[in-house]
């Protein structure tokens, strides 16, 4: 019978990208969100979040948000390490929901800023714990960056949340004002209030066809974002796309949307791709080899790190000749 | 790479080829697989019907910012007898448009205004609102000067101020 780690070998993808992702994810969740809950006088409504069953004192306890932000640290500090998983996995994607969905609950609007990245870090914190026997004697054993261990159903699963969320985005303006959504002039209004000052605001604002054609351009990307899962080609012109998208937004609006261009680049663009290229390229007699006595502190604390951070395997550790 | 096209289950189905029940793989590895694939069609089905069903439910979204079409918007300005500028929400008068449908997915209702971004009321609905709401500002308060600033189509090609016009109202005698 196979061991665990080697289980997985050959059927799957190597997880350098996944652990980019997750290290991403999670310093946007400790670095990036909200910190703290903010103040108000208005009236609650029914439904915001998948929180929103819980009694109004947990809701509106800023305890329970402080709580859950140092959850969010110590979970994404364990889980970026590798350490205590599945269990941190679980604990960093459930503070990071919590800590946003909180915040929500105490606002009268919100944005869209963090939703990739809690439901991206939600599906690889399910790897972790369905593969959390392969994952931890791979880790045990350092071989856990050099096997195909990262189950393609979790990558396809992250690039059909990342489709499904901007297709969302193109049918919600085409229900809801039509193909006429794309004038220009609504475009032009929204620059026009909240534009950054630069000379492609001062472009938008004087020329309707071409913010018509960006709205378009806006609407076929969006509304198309799905057929991203029909192929490689596909997801790579959609990443293409979106990346413009966000280019533009980026350029034009002070939106924090920069956290999910990079969820598109890690996920749809070739990225996985260029990682294994270099992967293989290092491990084509370019690695730094290091030639440690076995049975040294040093090199069982360099072991240690390695097996959790070398996620290209640049390092290896040999016995003096 | 592996993840060439879209199919969820490829690899489930290529460690079990008789995925149901019958494999030669160890039960746990079994359970496993099965336990995967439950999470994928839940994952899916949340990720499908939620946004429908509920438009906001963190972290599930239908994405719909930005998709409205308004063709005009407006800025207000209220200021007391000596020129300083007054909070817009004393007089209902703040947006609380961000892009967003107001309120949606957020826990609280957003505080009423007059202001709907995509529309202009008129100057006389705009003075019944501030004759309103002087009832309950400050005493002293004699009067306020309201400044509505329209912004829509200038011509075919550009945005700007279509109407700037300045109202003063007076306090009512309780």
């Amino acid at each position: 019978m196979r061991s665990n780690s080697q289980h997985a070998a050959g059927n799957g993808m190597r997880p350098h990208l996944a652990q980019l992702a997750i290290w991403a994810m999670v310093y946007i969740g400790c670095r990036r969100t909200y910190q703290r809950l903010p103040e108000h006088d208005l009236q609650p409504t029914e439904v915001a979040s998948v929180f929103s069953w819980l009694p109004d004192v947990i809701l509106t306890s800023p305890m329970v948000f402080e709580g859950l932000r140092w959850a969010l640290v110590i979970g994404g500090v364990l889980w970026s390490l590798q350490l205590l998983i599945p269990w941190s996995s679980w604990l960093a994607v459930g503070s990071f929901t919590g800590v946003v969905a909180l915040f929500y609950e105490n606002s009268m609007a919100i944005a869209h800023t963090y939703n990739l990245a809690v439901l991206l870090l939600f599906i690889h914190a399910a790897w972790y714990h369905f593969r959390r026997h392969e994952i931890r004697a791979a880790i045990a054993d350092g071989s856990f960056w050099h096997r195909e261990m990262y189950p393609p159903w979790v990558f396809k699963l992250s690039v059909f949340s990342i489709a499904i969320f901007h297709t969302f985005a193109g049918l919600s303006k085409l229900f809801i004002s039509g193909f006429e959504w794309a004038n220009g002039l609504s475009l032009q209004l929204w620059v026009h209030l909240w534009g950054v000052d630069s000379g492609v605001k001062e472009l938008l604002l004087s020329d309707r066809a071409l913010a018509q054609a960006l709205q378009v351009s806006t609407l076929v990307i969006e509304t198309g974002a799905i057929v991203a899962l029909l192929s490689r080609r596909w997801r790579w012109a959609m990443g293409l796309g979106l990346m413009g998208l966000y280019s533009g937004i980026l350029m034009t609006f002070n939106f924090n949307f920069q956290y999910n261009a990079l969820i598109v680049a890690l996920f749809l663009l070739p990225t996985y791709a260029a990682l294994d290229w270099v992967y293989k390229f290092l491990h084509d007699g370019r690695r730094l080899t290091l030639r440690l006595r076995p049975d040294s502190a040093v090199t069982r604390v360099l072991r240690l790190l390695l097996s959790r951070l070398d996620i290209l395997g640049v390092i290896e550790i040999k016995t003096p000749e | 790479m592996a993840a060439d096209s879209f199919d969820a289950f490829a690899e489930l189905r290529t460690y079990h080829p008789d995925m149901i029940g019958k494999t030669n793989l160890p039960a746990r590895q079994n359970e496993t697989r099965h336990a995967e694939r439950a999470f994928i069609w839940c994952f899916f089905a949340c990720s499908v019907f939620l946004p429908l069903l509920f438009g906001e439910l963190f972290p599930f979204s239908s994405a719909p910012m930005f998709r409205d079409r308004p063709s005009v918007y407006c800025e207000y300005q209220v200021t007391d007898p000596k020129g300083v500028q007054l909070a817009l929400r004393d007089f209902q008068l703040q947006r609380n448009y961000d892009g967003n449908p107001t309120g949606m997915g957020a826990g609280l209702i957003p505080a009423p205004s007059l202001d709907r971004f995509g529309t202009a009321p008129s100057l006389e609905a705009v003075r019944i609102q501030i004759a309103e709401r002087l009832r309950s500002a400050d005493p002293t308060l004699a009067y306020v000067d309201v400044r509505q600033r329209i912004i829509g189509a200038i011509d075919e090609d550009r945005v700007g101020v279509i109407r700037d016009e300045t109202i003063r109202v007076r306090r009512h005698a309780q």
